[in-house]
């Protein structure tokens, strides 16, 4: 029946349709474009506005907090390139000094750049790199192999 | 010495899984039954080889022995004996390993249960469960050893490495890094392996099916073997999302529980994929149609599992879970390419068998509103995939990464959970080939006008999110349609048995696990789409507060009494005591506080509760200050605990279904106790 199964395709097709559609209009309006801090830095005024994604490490030392609130300014650096940012909502537990900041926001005509998204990992303190094992409480007599052959 | 026994174990592993897949096709191939038997009885092997190794490397964690890199990367002397247990999982290769010996349990009883059935399909079942089992060893012996040891070279570097390197000489950390302490928490401790039982489950219906289409026999006897081992799985991963996100909540501080973390979109996106399969396989029981479609969506399922592994770990999108970058990516990459290009020509070859004659009769049935809710759930899929894999695609492309975030993900998955909510209400009702306006009248009737009362209801209270509206309506509609199928179900009994209501009830459920088990999943679905929505009318504020002030949240008043400063070997504590009144009286007292842990240097945010049904008081000691004046964070999130429970609701509707029949091995007779609309599944 030529009729029925015209219906059931319509059917789908509208389902399917409107699917797409609300992935295609959602794409469109929430894209953020990953850009290093050097990209930042090249990039004409005109383009500053939009979501940016940037990532880089905590300069140690480089927070400072403004009294009696969340928010701080800080300086991630990448490749030697470093960026201002500032963010004003609390901190994860994992920023701290040397870990992986991932902020998303705006470049601000003042220079920084304003976040309101941050992400962090300190990946260094929790996977071992070869040779990177840290060897200040190293003392050989400590290391009692549990059946003792080692 | 046990670490080097733990790799010689894993060493032995791979011959004997490589030894299973020979003898095993082999065996099919030349219709060899002594050599099947030999392929099963070696796949019981890398069971216990892999258990082997999994008990040394737990020994090792116990015994505290760091010159076991692994040891020594993730536990330590300070880290309490229970979370020393967990530290298996803790890190990548670990991790790894018990993947592999997740699924060589999986096998093991697979081929134990079957071990007398199905004996054309189960050679091939064998040698693709191994093969799976087998890419998790390889990666353990060659890319992330979790039987490596440390070694102190003569210039004073430590290196990791199998052996004994020249001028190496052995090498053991004083203490080991630890667990990282945001991990130490109950909810993370069995989130991993609750989600891995899920990822691994999914190989057995894979397996089944790899082994359907190389053998031929298509027919329904392997969708009925697999139907349990589907549901295990699906349920297993749903929890273990769930309890992911309890972790988020309670561990992470920033109120929400799900971030749509290409992480977590890794273990949703096989989900909804299994979840299709779940409904659409009821399709090809009954009428014997879609039999290419739910091939290709149990294949499906397992492929995104491994994707989700792949995301989980080899850190190619950033992501709060990766673990540092590593060079496992390449191998699962390969692996991956298996694993699409097999399946697919498989079923390309086996597509005239597959094919069916069978049609759809009317838009207005059982069978569309099942196709309909696949496509929904593949449309999410779509969704979900394209959001996250769209920074690498767009790199490749373009050149450059965009990213889509949030946002994106709740403006697309929110109309289409709400779209799912409805059918969850109508389609199980709808008859088989066609339903005449007539019984639609009659089915949907009174569940609609409930709806429309609770609509009124919550318009007079004051309710103007427009989703929010839309999703507790239909909430009401499908609750209502549930009770009513109950209510009917038992009043037939009652009539038809003479037994009281809930004799009734109960035995309605005892005599059609599947589908009423499958109503109590859907309403716990219900009570969490109505726990999601809470989140339209969350609220939150921050508070910089002296010691004597107080900061107002809705009808919330917290008064900051005091704080204090503890410290033991392990951590240094900052604690506030807050005061909390509710509409002036006092109704808890609270000590948010924030742990430094001394060997990680890492604070953790300690979150605190009060917790009712309607809503959460969630409050974090965001930042202790010097002068002991505190900026606090309080969220008051409403009906949140609503996820909690229908994870619960789930669980108890699983179990249902799960629940062997008293008649088992005979599948009973259709019909049997069908009411007017809807024919039983089972």
């Amino acid at each position: 029946m030529p009729a029925k199964k015209a219906k059931i395709a319509v059917a789908f097709a509208v389902v399917a349709g409107l699917l797409v559609w609300l992935t295609i209009s959602g794409f469109n309006e929430n894209m953020q474009y990953y850009v290093t801090i050097e990209d930042l830095h090249a990039m004409p005024s005109t383009d500053m506005s939009q979501g940016l994604r940037v990532k880089g490490n905590l300069v140690a030392g480089s927070v400072e907090e403004t009294p009696n609130s969340l928010e701080a300014y800080f300086t991630i650096e990448e490749e030697g390139r470093e960026l201002r940012v500032r963010y004003d909502k609390e901190r994860p537990d994992t920023f701290k000094d040397g870990s992986e900041i991932l902020v998303e926001g705006q470049m601000t005509e003042e220079g920084y750049f304003d976040a309101n998204f941050l992400m962090a990992k300190c990946p260094s303190k929790y996977e071992t790199e070869e040779g990177e094992y840290d060897l200040k409480d190293y003392d050989p007599a400590n290391y009692q192999s549990p059946e003792g052959t080692n | 010495m046990t670490i080097d026994i733990g790799h010689l174990v894993l060493i032995l592993a791979f011959a004997c899984s490589a030894y299973a897949i020979i003898v095993s096709v082999v065996g099919a191939l030349r219709g060899r039954e002594e050599l099947q038997v030999s392929g099963e009885h070696a796949l019981y092997m890398v069971c216990f080889l892999l258990t082997v190794s999994v008990v040394l490397l737990w020994q090792q964690i116990l015994a505290n022995d760091f010159h076991n890199e692994y040891v020594a990367s993730y536990s330590n002397r300070a880290m309490p004996n229970f979370y020393l247990w967990t530290s298996l999982w803790g890190g990548q290769k670990g991790s790894l390993l018990f993947w592999g010996w997740l699924l060589s349990i999986y096998s093991a009883l697979v081929v134990y249960l079957n071990r007398g059935r199905n004996r054309e399909l189960m050679p091939y079942v064998v040698a693709t469960l191994v093969s799976g089992t087998l890419f998790f060893i390889l990666l353990n012996l060659f890319v992330s050893p979790p039987f490596e040891k440390l070694w102190l070279m003569a210039d004073g570097r430590v290196i990791t490495a199998l052996t004994q390197p020249v001028g190496g000489s052995v090498f053991a950390a004083a203490d080991g890094r630890g667990l990282n302490p945001l991990l130490q928490h109950p909810a993370m401790a069995i989130h991993p392996p609750i989600l891995y039982l899920g990822f691994v489950g999914f190989a057995v219906p894979f397996a089944f099916a790899i082994a359907s289409l190389l053998t031929g026999r298509l027919d329904g006897q392997w969708l009925h073997t697999i139907r349990r081992w589907t549901l295990v799985p699906w349920f297993f991963l749903g929890i273990g999302m769930l309890l992911g996100g309890k972790w988020a909540y309670m561990e992470l501080g920033w109120g929400g529980y799900w971030a749509w973390d290409p992480v977590e979109n890794a273990s949703l996106m096989p989900w909804l994929a299994a979840t299709a399969f779940i409904h659409s396989v009821m399709i090809q029981e009954k009428k014997n149609m879609l039999r290419v479609w739910n091939m290709s969506l149990i294949l499906l399922t397992y492929i995104l599992c491994i994707f989700g592994t792949f995301l989980t770990r080899s850190g190619v999108i950033s992501s709060v879970h990766s673990f540092a970058r590593s060079d496992i990516a390449g191998w699962f990459v390969g692996y991956l390419v298996l694993l699409i290009a097999v399946p697919t020509a498989l079923v390309v070859w086996r597509l005239p068998v597959l094919r069916t004659k069978n049609h759809f009769d009317s838009v207005v049935s059982r069978e569309s509103s099942f196709l309909i809710n696949n496509l929904i759930f593949l449309g999410a899929l779509f969704a979900v995939f394209w959001g996250t894999v769209f920074p690498i695609v767009t790199e490749a492309i373009r050149g450059v990464k965009v990213t889509v975030a949030e946002p994106f993900f709740n403006k697309v998955t929110i109309p289409i959970g709400l779209f799912l909510l409805l059918l969850t209400g109508v389609g199980p009702l709808l008859a088989w080939r066609k339903t005449s306006s007539r019984l639609l009248k009659k089915i949907f009737l009174k569940p609609s006008l409930f709806a429309l009362l609770a609509l009124v209801v919550l318009l007079v209270a004051g309710v103007r999110h427009f989703y929010a509206l839309v999703s507790l309506t239909l909430a009401a509609f499908v609750t209502a349609t549930i009770a009513a199928e109950f209510h009917k179900g038992a009043r037939a009994r009652m009539r038809g048995n003479g037994e009281g209501y809930f004799l009734a009830l109960y035995r309605l459920l005892q005599r059609n696990k599947r589908r009423y088990g499958g109503y109590v999943v859907h309403f716990g679905m219900v009570v969490m789409m109505v726990g999601f929505t809470g989140k339209a009318f969350d609220t939150e504020k921050e508070g910089h507060l002296q010691i004597g002030e107080s900061m107002q949240i809705r009808s919330y008043r917290l008064e900051y009494v005091d704080f204090k400063t503890l410290e033991d070997e392990n951590k240094v504590v900052w604690q506030a005591e807050m005061n909390v009144y509710k509409n002036g009286d006092l109704v808890k007292t609270m000590y948010p506080n924030k742990h430094f842990y001394k060997v990680q240097e890492q604070p953790t945010t300690e979150v605190v509760l009060r917790s009712t049904l309607l809503e959460d008081l969630y409050v974090v000691l965001a930042q202790p200050n010097e002068d002991r004046s505190v900026v606090f964070k309080v969220y008051i999130n409403p009906l949140v605990n609503l996820v909690w429970l229908s994870g619960l609701i789930i669980t108890l509707g699983t179990f249902i279904i799960l629940l062997p029949d008293a008649t088992s091995g005979q599948r009973k007779t259709p019909g049997a106790t069908r009411t007017k609309s809807s024919v039983e599944y089972a």
